[in-house]
């Protein structure tokens, strides 16, 4: 315990962080504006007249009119400010303040490297990342040297826990014997350039699955230790620069490059920054040069926090054991558990609308409610499912609607749906039965019972 | 026998050597390389291994697409020839004659109707072409009145194959009643005229478009091989799968048999060719054979082509009992077999007294939505993708 507490706040040098934070924050200025310029922001958060929120989050909404755009703009501003080590404690809790609330309105957008990034920001608030090289140095006339250790190993931990459960999430038969889903994803792809052709082999698909797996449960292993660290950093370009290739993962490949650097040597992050040697002279020459650090850099408040955290970093990728079933097919505990890339879901759901004295289910046009990406994303996912069809009761509630022939007064419209759902190479099976009234059933986290099991 | 077939070869060598016309494409399997015109008669062997969407696209759009738009401008071509004759003399054979191309023309749809994209979406074709149940007040309104825009869109259930339809058939109860309408009042003559005259250009607006020999749009149509959701698999795979689940499924047989409402009250008067209805099923079964065509890239005079089912063959896709290229197939016949045993015509009285068989056919042609839908959209990779996304 003592060596332990001994090695988290040993001295170590301020540069590394310094280095990531610059990155990182420019990384998410960038992926910020290329949000806004692809008019995501209009498509995604301003025109959807129905956002699908979290669980116990409903109280997030998406903002009106200028609104969305101020908050992007206050994000994007907070991570150019992190960059620049400018305010930087104000410019951190801004920043995952901001990303963090316009990931949480609508869960159809929820992607593990947006959830990587909350917790990034989340981890720097408590991170003295602008020790060095910021501009608060100069500002403040004050710099340090040195920071303790835990501030960078708690770094190194998260993203050691993105790979390693990442990886272990892919031993599992589909991924390892069927070579799913690379195989459904990459097999049509054979006019890829240069590579292409090879996707129509089997060995190819099965050694890309393979790789995969090893990789994500050996980087961590790799870049920790000095002696692999150079094999295990070009091993880790290559794969990221190459699924960023292959697939539509945007700027997630050039996050995750980024948070490896923090693995390497001080004497490497020195290097890289006498490159800049003119900054290097304004911003680190800075005076007075607090040398070394004295305190452990954290009060009890911030240990115990981190520590809290780390232990839900551990145990919520686990979550899905509570949950009974297949947890590819249920889906339950499946978000925030890194599971990237992993599986192949195709959903087809036909909502009906049906009265409570007829027999018969008129279906409902879900393209009225919802932007395609949001039907794509709800249409295997049984929570969203559930969400939309208690929006479509409040919808219905009330209104009288004709459809061939007849016309009712709904005061209590019940909604069903059928629900197809295609997982990897195997066919279609239903999930969820028109006889199931969805709007009476409840929302919560509780095991969704009215589920039809894969195994059944 | 070996001199048979060597004196077979030397004949058919003889032919083919003074055949100017026939496939010049260098990749297909009946290649004639001293052909200097291309016929549209290539084909092509699949090779699972080596299976390339661009064949696949030529195919459907030379051997599927272009004939059918070409049976249904020919077809609708005669059918205003006849109905002209009718409308210019007026007795029971002109009206035969008129009837029965017609007939020609609205099966041909079946077969064309599948392709609502492109120039047909431009054109608005389906909408204008085939829109039942037809308005039988506004055809009415239209012809006492006299003047009409048939381009307007509140005129689109007032034209088209099913205006015909209730023109040909259901204004009289008997032949000699409909005949001595058309010979005492030009003005309805003058309607049916001028439907038809629409008709005909629209159809022929967008079979020009396709043409090889004109717009060619088949020829940009079969080089866009992209997987996104601008290129050719996308467009058609949506548009085949959609109007068969709306047109077909529910269309033909779902809305006339009650699936679709509240009440599950059979609608008799939805039904495709209501004032003829003895044709409402003989429809539905083309319509099939229209999917099955583009399914499977069959030409019209059945040669197997490469289709949608070729390229599940490539990929191996498993279905629900075996390969999903076979599954397909075998609902696809599963769900046209029950609609020819177990329905009858005229269809309309059949969903009134045997609701519960109409629906039984229903439910098949709702599993092959699923199958098309889902399980065939999956596996051919098409990449819809409106952001990132990490594949949870």
């Amino acid at each position: 315990m003592g060596q332990l507490k001994h090695i988290l706040t040993q001295p170590i040098s301020s540069v590394p962080l310094a280095s990531y934070r610059i990155l990182f924050g420019l990384l998410m200025t960038i992926s910020g504006i290329r949000f806004w310029y692809n008019g995501w922001i209009e498509r995604f958060y301003i025109n959807p007249d129905y956002h699908f929120s979290y669980y116990g989050f409903e109280w997030v909404k998406a903002l009106d009119g200028k609104g969305m755009y101020i908050l992007f703009a206050v994000c994007i501003l907070s991570a150019l400010f992190i960059a620049l080590g400018l305010l930087y404690r104000i410019s951190t809790v801004t920043f995952f303040l901001s990303f963090t609330y316009i990931e949480l309105i609508d869960k159809t957008t929820y992607l593990n490297h947006y959830y990587f990034v909350s917790i990034v920001a989340f981890l720097l608030i408590f991170i003295p990342a602008n020790a060095a090289f910021s501009l608060d140095n100069l500002f403040f006339k004050k710099k340090r040297t040195h920071i303790p250790a835990w501030t960078k190993y708690a770094l190194l931990f998260q993203i050691s826990i993105v790979y390693f459960y990442a990886g272990i999430a892919k031993i599992n038969y589909d991924w390892l014997i069927e070579a799913e889903p690379l195989t459904t994803w990459l097999k049509p792809r054979y006019d890829t350039p240069i590579v292409g052709e090879l996707f129509r082999k089997d060995w190819m698909l099965y050694l890309l699955s393979w790789c995969g797996m090893l990789f994500d449960c050996l980087i961590p292993f790799l870049l920790l230790y000095k002696r692999t660290r150079l094999l295990g950093f070009t091993a880790l370009v290559f794969f990221h620069l190459f699924t960023g290739f292959l697939f539509p993962i945007g700027v997630f490949p050039y996050v995750m490059i980024c948070g490896s650097i923090l693995f390497f040597s001080d004497r490497f992050h020195f290097t890289l920054f006498s490159k800049f040697s003119r900054i290097k002279t304004k911003l680190y020459m800075v005076r007075p040069r607090i040398h070394g650090e004295t305190s452990n850099g954290a009060s009890p408040f911030i240990i115990g926090l981190l520590a809290f955290h780390f232990v839900l970093q551990l145990l919520i990728p686990w979550r899905y054991l509570l949950y009974p079933g297949d947890l590819f097919w249920t889906q339950e505990g499946y978000r925030f558990s890194w599971r990237v890339m992993l599986a192949e879901n195709q959903g087809s759901a036909q909502f009906y609308l049906k009265h409570p004295d007829h027999p018969g289910y008129v279906t409902i046009d879900k393209t009225k409610f919802l932007h395609p990406q949001q039907i794509k994303q709800m249409s295997f996912q049984p929570d969203m499912i559930l969400q939309f069809a208690h929006h479509l009761k409040e919808y219905y509630t009330g209104k009288t609607i004709t459809a061939y022939g007849d016309t009712l007064l709904f005061e209590n419209p019940q909604i069903c749906a059928d629900v197809y759902v295609k997982l990897n190479n195997t066919a279609s099976r239903k999930l969820i039965d028109k006889s199931t009234i969805l709007s009476n059933q409840a929302i919560n986290l509780a095991p969704k019972k009215w589920l039809i099991h894969y195994h059944d | 026998m070996r001199g048979y077939l060597i004196g077979l070869l030397a004949l058919s060598l003889i032919f083919s050597s003074c055949d100017r016309h026939g496939c010049t494409d260098e990749n297909a399997t009946n290649y004639n390389p001293k052909a200097k015109k291309d016929d549209g008669s290539c084909f092509y062997d699949a090779d699972p291994e080596s299976f390339d969407r661009g064949p696949m696209l030529n195919n459907l759009a030379y051997n599927v697409i272009v004939p059918a738009y070409h049976d249904l401008d020919s077809t609708v071509n005669t059918m205003k020839f006849d109905i002209q004759t009718f409308v210019n003399t007026p007795n029971q054979t002109n009206l035969d004659n008129a009837r029965n191309s017609w007939q020609n023309a609205l099966i041909a749809w079946q077969y064309a109707g599948y392709f609502e994209f492109g120039p047909a979406d431009a054109n608005f074709l389906r909408a204008q072409v085939n829109v039942y149940p037809v308005d039988t007040s506004q055809v009415n309104g239209n012809i006492s009145i006299g003047s009409y825009n048939l381009s307007s869109a509140s005129n689109y259930d007032a034209k088209g194959f099913q205006a015909i339809d209730y023109l040909l058939y259901g204004i009289e109860s008997n032949d000699n009643d409909i005949v001595s309408t058309y010979q005492n009042n030009s003005s309805i003559g003058v309607y049916l005229n001028d439907i038809t005259n629409d008709l005909s250009q629209l159809v022929s607006t967008v079979y020009q478009t396709w043409n090889p020999n004109s717009g060619n749009y088949a020829s940009s149509f079969a080089s866009n091989t992209a997987l996104d959701i601008g290129g050719s698999c996308n467009m058609i795979f949506n548009a085949f799968v959609m109007h068969f689940e709306a047109y077909v499924r529910s269309g033909k047989l779902g809305i006339p048999a009650g699936a679709l409402s509240f009440s599950q009250t059979p609608l008799p008067d939805r039904v495709e060719c209501y004032y003829h209805n003895e044709l409402s099923k003989v429809m539905l079964d083309h319509a099939f054979n229209g999917l099955s065509n583009i399914y499977n890239g069959t030409h019209k005079n059945n040669t197997d082509g490469i289709g949608f089912k070729e390229y599940l063959d490539y990929l191996q896709t498993q279905g629900p009992s075996g390969l999903l290229s076979n599954d397909i197939n075998t609902q696809i016949n599963l769900a046209q077999n029950d609609a020819a045993i177990k329905l009858n015509e005229p269809l309309s009285d059949f969903v009134m007294n045997n609701q519960a068989t109409a629906l039984e056919v229903w439910d098949e042609m709702q599993y092959l939505v699923v199958l098309l839908k889902n399980d065939l959209k999956s596996a051919i990779g098409l990449s819809i993708t409106y952001a990132d996304a990490d594949g949870d």
